[in-house]
């Protein structure tokens, strides 16, 4: 039982430490927003050309 | 006066009441005094040819999973159920009962084993006695047997039930003084009676064993409380969550400080933006599009607020990547509980760039009520998160403590202590 929950907390840290380097979830919702919409997000603008 | 008596369980010799004439077996040794007859309560002396010296009618039959005739094996010992003694005791004003069976090894000879509240333990009798006399005082200590015991309780037990052979001349409503300590999983007792005093040494029992050894269906409600000489025995589960969180709890929280060193990334660029109504803007390169960049604004906004319309467009394609907005205010005073401030001079936006390339940033005034002040702006790359990690690292060390918060807790029910968080 030990060593499953030393692979589990193992693999916690991993996934954290991941997490943090790669800024999972850090992103400015309003810019993660606009940069997804591939439009820069104004309206009027479609398919990402200006 | 002896007959072949046939109980379901064995063949055992049996005498019949010398009262009311019903077969009893007679299942312990010699060294047994008295036989108390189970239909009518007579109580006989085993050592002057059965004779009558008592009769107690209608005795409470008290609560316990065992009768007189099984046989089991307590402690790496066969042992068989020869007597039934029920005790009442008043402790700190509250009433409370328990069973003790009487028992017999032709080895071992006499001992106890007791049902109380749905815990079970095995008592025999001891000739280590304390190493120092004294009164009861809670909790304090007593050394006796080769261990380190403390003093649990302190009443006097009242005889309220008589069956089968025991080892001495009981009568109903006999009462004897006793001490209790206990150091679990054992227990000490110092039993205190009008012309003598005994000792006895206490085990606590696995109830689920105990009971498939005298092959009895464990149908009984579950044990009430802590008993006294309960050990605290923590599931394999909890005992490893405990353990690993004992050494990831350091590793986590460690990890996060040094995220939290280092997370804040490399300043790629900055400048200051004077007049923001007309805008500026700031061109910066950015080369790890998996990591967070940050933009971060800074103003000596005071008692006052600044709201900043942002662009991101992409350098060479003069694409626009994302549009922003957003303000800093800050604001501080002073009331009955001295200074107070609310809000902050500084703010900061993190995204991850789309592609690795050079960006612009355009930042404008964002509305006619914001106040005018220069702000500086900071661009930087590789920013890392610690929140994760502390998250688990408290989680961890969560783990870690809950096994000594539930021993602590345990130990508290043990002694009492929890009463008033029960109320």
């Amino acid at each position: 039982m030990t060593r499953i929950v030393f692979v589990i907390f193992s693999l916690a840290t991993g996934a954290a430490t991941y997490a943090g380097v790669a800024g999972l979830g850090g992103e400015d919702k309003q810019i993660a927003t606009s940069i997804r919409s591939g439009s820069g997000g104004r309206v009027g603008y479609i398919g990402g050309v200006k | 006066m002896t007959d072949a008596f046939q109980p379901k369980d064995a063949r055992v010799a049996a005498i019949n009441c010398t009262a009311c004439g019903s077969p009893l077996p007679a299942l312990a040794g010699h060294r047994a005094r008295a036989m108390v007859c189970s239909y009518c309560g007579a109580v006989m002396d085993r050592h002057a040819e059965y004779a009558l010296l008592a009769r107690y009618r209608d005795m409470p039959r008290p609560d316990g999973p065992f009768r007189i005739g099984l046989s089991g094996e307590i402690l790496g010992v066969m042992q068989t159920i020869v007597g039934i003694v029920a005790i009442r005791a008043q402790i700190e004003g509250a009433g409370y009962g328990w069973t003790n069976y009487q028992l017999y090894s032709p080895t071992h000879g006499y001992s106890w084993l007791t049902w109380s509240d749905g815990h079970l333990t095995h008592s025999r009798k001891t000739r280590d006695m304390p190493e120092s006399g004294g009164h009861f005082a809670y909790k304090a200590p007593l050394n006796a047997a080769g261990r380190a015991f403390r003093m649990y309780e302190h009443y006097v037990a009242r005889i309220t039930y008589l069956e089968g052979e025991l080892t001495w001349i009981p009568s109903l409503g006999d009462t004897t003084e006793v001490i209790e300590a206990v150091d679990p999983p054992y227990g000490y007792a110092v039993v205190i009676g009008e012309t003598e005093t005994e000792f006895e040494f206490t085990s606590y029992l696995d109830r689920a064993q105990t009971m498939a050894a005298f092959g009895v269906e464990d149908t009984f409600p579950r044990a009430l409380g802590v008993h006294g000489t309960q050990p605290f025995i923590a599931g394999s589960f909890h005992t490893a969550l405990s353990k690993a969180g004992k050494w990831f709890a350091p590793i986590a929280l460690t990890l996060g400080l040094v995220f939290a060193a280092i997370g804040a990334g490399q300043k790629i660029t900055e400048t200051l933006i004077v007049d923001t109504d007309r805008g500026g803007s700031i061109v910066f390169p950015l080369n790890r599009p998996d990591r967070l960049a940050e933009v971060r604004l800074s103003a000596n906004v005071y008692n006052a607020w600044s709201w900043y319309d942002m662009e991101l467009t992409n350098e060479e394609t003069d694409e626009t990547v994302a549009e922003f907005d957003g303000g800093i205010e800050y604001y501080e005073g002073y009331d009955s509980d001295g200074k107070w401030t609310e809000g902050s001079q500084t703010v900061t936006f993190r995204f991850k760039p789309p592609e690795a390339g050079a960006y612009r940033l355009t930042i404008t005034t964002g509305d006619p009520q914001s106040a005018r002040l220069p702000v500086r702006v900071e661009i930087r790359e590789n920013v890392m998160l610690s929140r994760y990690l502390f998250g688990l690292g408290i989680f961890f060390a969560l783990c870690a403590l809950s096994l000594w918060f539930r021993r602590a807790r345990f130990e508290a029910k043990r002694w009492g202590d929890d009463e008033e968080e029960d109320d």
